[in-house]
């Protein structure tokens, strides 16, 4: 088993808590999931457990199992993300984006008021934006969304971190866009403009986060004059 | 003052409420109806929760104007009465051996320095000389007499008497051997553990940096790679958790934020992911929930309403006006600029200098180079950092949370509560409080003018004492105190 766990640590723990420790703590915090999914100090101490003794072989299936149950559980959202990038048996984040951007947007698809897969897609590319920029699934999953006319609050506000990050949108997803906006402030024309545009229908559809929009808007033409 | 949220607020209940009494007994609604089927545990709950808030909400909205208007009052006097009798019911167990009463202390006396209610001085006395004994021999305070010290008890006694104030309260403490005891706690890999043999985690990273900086005692060997270690538990949601790998939660978001921004490393966090997760958990019951699809909690009208307030001081996004990033030199030769008032109004308005470094108050310093330790610099962090303005409303809604704080969590027999079903408790009344300061003070658009009358929602009166917003102590306490704690370090006023 690989870690970063001063080795001498480990093997004191793992001889002071018996060889079935690992098992034993695992099951001990399942047994608290059935009850409280999301209890935040037992999350905390299996992952401990993880790191410390060993147990990953069957974990991304475990959430996944609890996925099942319930896709809004952001706690086995986020343990998932854990697996993907230190168990040492998968591999790492990047060997694992492929196959999990497609199972974030699934779940998209099956929720779309649902945070936290959209949270996840875009934990996904940790700052490497070349690969979230040119992954076609995720402009056609905004689509969709924008498409539905309904719950695109998130998609939207993908998109406009993607216009952030220079992205360059077709037709079909500017015309989307345009499609949302109720006021007439002209054609969107430049990307800047169809930011702008994003920014003034969230503050519509998001009034909670007006203000946030707003500021994201004057963010952008801060942007724009550098 | 309308409250159209109120009316958007979707729920699925009936329209239309019987008329009720005016500002009568609480009402006991119908039981609501069941979730739709084939929903998760997560809907299941969350649907429940927007029933119970939805009722009240559209029951407030039908009642008359001066009917409103009373609901959104602060019950100062209740509440007042709440928290005193719970001070005085501590007293007699002041031996006893539960570890959390240096917090109910604090949660209680803050509660009360809010409202703007002073403390009877003999309740006072044997607070201070309760919290002294709490004090260990060797630094640091513990639950109660004889227990060992720990980082949580020590932020909430250190706050207690901070809040207290006066030379007697503020010479109880013994900050060489508290010094010592944060020494003690703290880790090589630059993180603090609670006790001995306890959790190292973002929470107790806060409690000892925010004691050290209110105590003045906060130097290099207690900050250092404190901001590694915080910046490894931001997650791939922007928000920040107890420990790396955990989940991104309120509590440890404003816990790690604020101890950044005292220790200076605020810029290291990627900050407009944090913004972007904070704003994101003010939900449709208008109150901040923990966690993403997690419930709302009136506590996290501090957690989340509170590090939205940090985040707007911050203009995180080096929009100077010369286009010039916040580098450390630039900070340092402000740091002797002179220091009348409006030259440092003008320094709030120049983004470029609104960095913590800037030390407004240098006409109590002697004059000259820095010849103090780094606690004087890093003192400065926390001392100045409440002057800074947002810019341009708040992030995050305040009226909306007020409206929460008011209506949902707030018990009009005295007392706050985490959400309605839920029982009250001295916890939630001290962050309840605490979040509404916040919000009423959120909009201000310089440190010394009082809120205008639409950023405080329900009447006026309901205007609560203002916070320093990093350690959530009153700020003419903290003030004090800092006083106290420089001239204790042998700096001299001017």
């Amino acid at each position: 088993m690989k870690g970063e766990e001063n080795r001498h640590h480990r093997r004191w723990v793992a001889e002071k808590l018996g060889p079935d420790a690992a098992s034993r703590e695992l099951e001990f915090t399942r047994k608290i999931f059935c009850l409280d999914a999301k209890n935040y100090h037992a999350w905390s101490h299996r992952q401990w457990v993880l790191q410390a003794l060993g147990g990953w072989e069957d974990e991304l299936d475990y959430c996944a199992q609890l996925l099942e149950e319930d896709v809004f559980n952001n706690s086995a959202w986020n343990q998932r993300y854990f697996v993907i990038t230190k168990s040492p048996f998968l591999g790492g984040l990047r060997a694992m984006r492929d196959s999990e951007v497609d199972y974030a947007i699934e779940a998209i698809d099956a929720n779309l008021e649902n945070e936290s897969p959209w949270r996840y897609l875009r934990g996904l590319n940790n700052d490497e934006n070349e690969a979230w920029l040119n992954d076609s699934r995720v402009h056609s999953a905004c689509l969709r969304v924008l498409k539905a006319k309904r719950n695109f609050k998130f998609a939207l506000s993908t998109l406009l971190d993607l216009l952030g990050l220079s992205f360059k949108p077709n037709q079909e997803i500017k015309d989307a866009i345009t499609s949302l906006r109720t006021s007439d402030s002209g054609e969107a024309g430049s990307d800047s403009d169809l930011a702008n545009s994003i920014c003034s229908i969230l503050a519509r559809e998001d009034p909670m986060r007006a203000n946030y929009w707003t500021w994201r808007s004057s963010k952008l033409s801060q942007a724009a004059e550098v | 003052m309308p409250i159209g949220i109120a009316a958007s607020f979707r729920f699925a209940g009936p329209r239309k409420e019987k008329k009720k009494k005016l500002g009568g007994a609480r009402m006991e609604p119908p039981p609501p109806p069941p979730p739709p089927s084939g929903t998760t545990v997560t809907q299941r709950d969350q649907w429940t929760v927007e029933q119970e808030v939805g009722r009240i909400y559209s029951f407030f909205a039908q009642l008359p104007p001066a009917a409103q208007s009373f609901a959104l009052e602060v019950q100062r006097d209740n509440h007042i009465e709440y928290l005193t009798r719970g001070l005085r019911g501590l007293a007699p167990s002041f031996g006893s051996l539960d570890a959390s009463r240096p917090w109910i202390c604090y949660w209680i006396i803050h509660s009360l320095a809010l409202l703007g209610e002073p403390i009877d001085a003999e309740l006072e006395e044997s607070i201070i000389d309760f919290l002294s004994r709490c004090q260990d021999p060797s630094g640091g305070y513990g639950g109660g007499p004889g227990q060992l010290p720990h980082l949580a008890t020590t932020y909430a006694a250190v706050n207690s008497l901070i809040t207290l104030g006066g030379s007697r309260s503020l010479s109880s403490i013994n900050r060489d051997k508290v010094h010592n005891f944060l020494r003690q706690m703290k880790q090589p890999s630059g993180g603090f553990r609670m006790h001995d043999g306890g959790e190292i985690d973002v929470r107790a990273c806060y409690t000892a940096i925010s004691v050290a900086s209110t105590l003045n005692i906060l130097d290099d060997e207690l900050a250092e790679k404190v901001g590694d270690f915080i910046l490894s538990c931001q997650t791939y949601e922007g928000g920040i958790a107890g420990e790396p790998g955990s989940e991104a939660h309120g509590g440890y978001t404003f816990c790690g934020l604020a101890t950044m921004i005292l220790i200076n490393e605020a810029d290291r966090l990627d900050l407009s992911r944090l913004i972007d997760w904070v704003v994101f958990r003010q939900g449709v019951e208008c109150g901040f929930q923990g966690r993403v699809n997690k419930l709302v909690d009136g506590c996290y009208s501090f957690w989340q309403g509170g590090a939205c307030a940090l985040l707007q001081k911050l203009h995180p996004f080096g929009l100077s006006e010369g286009g010039e990033d916040e580098s450390t030199d630039s900070i340092d030769s402000s740091l002797y600029a002179a220091s009348n008032v409006s030259e440092q109004e003008e320094q709030e308005n120049n983004l470029e200098s609104a960095s913590p470094q800037v030390d407004g108050t240098c006409q109590f310093k002697q004059g000259g180079p820095q010849s103090a330790s780094c606690s004087e610099n890093t003192g400065n962090a926390s001392y100045n950092f409440h002057e800074r303005c947002a810019e341009g409303g708040s992030l995050f809604n305040s009226s909306a949370l007020q409206q929460y704080i008011l209506l949902c969590s707030q018990l009009p027999e005295g007392g706050f509560r985490d959400k309605p079903g839920k029982f009250r408790d001295f916890y939630h009344t001290c962050y309840c409080l605490s979040g509404l300061t916040v919000c009423q003070y959120s909009q201000s658009k310089h440190a010394d003018s009082p809120p205008l009358p639409w950023d405080v929602v329900g009447p006026y009166s309901n205007l609560l004492e203002p916070i320093h917003p990093l350690h959530n102590v009153v700020l003419s306490k903290y003030q004090e105190a800092n006083e106290f704690f420089r001239v204790a370090s042998g700096f001299v006023h001017l």
